[in-house]
């Protein structure tokens, strides 16, 4: 063995189970010896070091706090969860969108509005002379319900309808437009 | 008079007696799965088991009661956290033990202590007698030159003369290699001796 023990090979002499190299070379080496005996000397003070002992109602308080302080964060964790979830979230609202997309009831033909009248959003209605439906709604009057009608313009009759009269105007309408 | 000198070899084959070859206690493995399944109780148990060990050791570290209080609780809390982390490739206790060399390493305290603090015990004034008043005094005198020392060999001591951890098991705690936990271990018996003269009793 050339030279002295080295630092990791110290703990193996305190242990008893250095090599037969190591030995040989503590027996003949006095300043090796030295630093032996400083080895043991320290283990022997190490053992001395006692921790005391905390009163015996400690642990269950300690317990206890180790369990607020675990209570206290379960209370908080869910909102980083919920946070941690906002890609899965996202991801799940993007397949229930591509899912509605891909099975709505199909959307009919835009109708032309070639021959339309265009309104402008604050236009006035028009006057009962310009009122295309006016006519249809003329046409139906002599229905038992033509009596009743005393609104001043079409639109404002059929505000003023009931759910049953709306129904029987329409079904009124079919049957003179042969739809 | 011959003094019993307990070496590393004479701890190691007392807790190898003790200890399962398998590494992971079989009541830890239940109870960590079932913390895992969200029985809180569970982790109570954990709790129960180690506090000493884990209490003890940051004791040792820091040498008063009420830091070593905290970092215990510490300890516990980041290993509540970290549960879901634990593969059960060694022993519970070393992986807690690695988490609590961490938060001795990390930890500073605020507060200002005295060069000595009377134990809870003496500070009862439950035992009085002269002899106990010596021995806590010289125990006092080893912890506060364990205290002194450098962090890593403060924590590779404690971990192997009051934890009964294995040089393998030092150096998974510590992320070192076994001849660096060698070396640290030899550094701080040498300093302890050293600065403590020839026994604690001087």
């Amino acid at each position: 063995m050339r030279g002295h023990i080295t630092d990791d090979q110290w703990i193996d002499v305190a242990d008893g189970v250095a090599s037969p190299e190591v030995r040989a070379h503590l027996e003949a080496c006095a300043e090796c010896r030295a630093t032996a005996d400083e080895v043991r000397g320290g283990w022997a003070l190490a053992h001395e070091a006692d921790v005391p002992e905390p009163s015996p109602l400690y642990w269950d308080s300690f317990r206890r706090r180790v369990g607020q302080a675990i209570a206290a964060e379960s209370v908080s964790r869910p909102r980083w969860r919920f946070l941690s979830m906002g890609g899965a979230l996202a991801a799940a609202a993007g397949l229930v969108l591509a899912f509605s997309i891909a099975t709505r009831v199909p959307v009919p033909a835009p109708i032309s509005t070639a021959h339309a009248v265009t309104l402008d959003a604050w236009s006035p209605l028009p006057a009962d002379e310009d009122d295309d439906s006016l006519p249809v709604l003329v046409a139906v009057s002599t229905s038992e319900y033509a009596s009743d009608v005393t609104c001043a313009n079409v639109d404002a009759c059929v505000l003023d309808l009931s759910d049953d009269e709306a129904q029987d105007v329409e079904d009124a309408l079919r049957k003179e437009l042969a739809l | 008079m011959t003094t019993l000198i307990v070496t590393p070899a004479l701890l190691a084959s007392a807790s190898e007696r003790t200890r399962p070859a398998s590494g992971l206690r079989e009541d830890d493995r239940e109870a960590v799965e079932a913390c895992r399944n969200g029985d809180t109780q569970a982790f109570d148990r954990l709790v129960e088991r180690y506090q000493r060990d884990v209490y003890r050791l940051c004791y040792r570290y820091v040498n008063n009661h009420f830091d070593a209080s905290d970092m215990a609780q510490e300890v516990f809390l980041r290993a509540y956290r970290a549960l879901a982390k634990f593969r059960g490739d060694s022993a519970f206790s070393t992986w807690l033990y690695r988490i609590a060399v961490n938060t001795c390493l990390n930890f500073r305290s605020s507060r200002k202590w005295p060069a000595s603090e009377l134990s809870e015990t003496l500070a009862d004034g439950k035992r009085g007698a002269l002899e106990e008043i010596e021995r806590e005094e010289k125990a006092q005198r080893v912890r506060e030159a364990i205290r002194h020392l450098p962090e890593k060999q403060r924590a590779t001591l404690i971990l192997r003369m009051y934890h009964d951890l294995s040089m393998d098991e030092i150096a998974g705690v510590m992320g070192s290699s076994v001849g660096t936990v060698k070396a640290n271990l030899f550094h701080a018996l040498s300093k302890l001796r050293k600065r403590l003269g020839g026994g604690a009793e001087e």
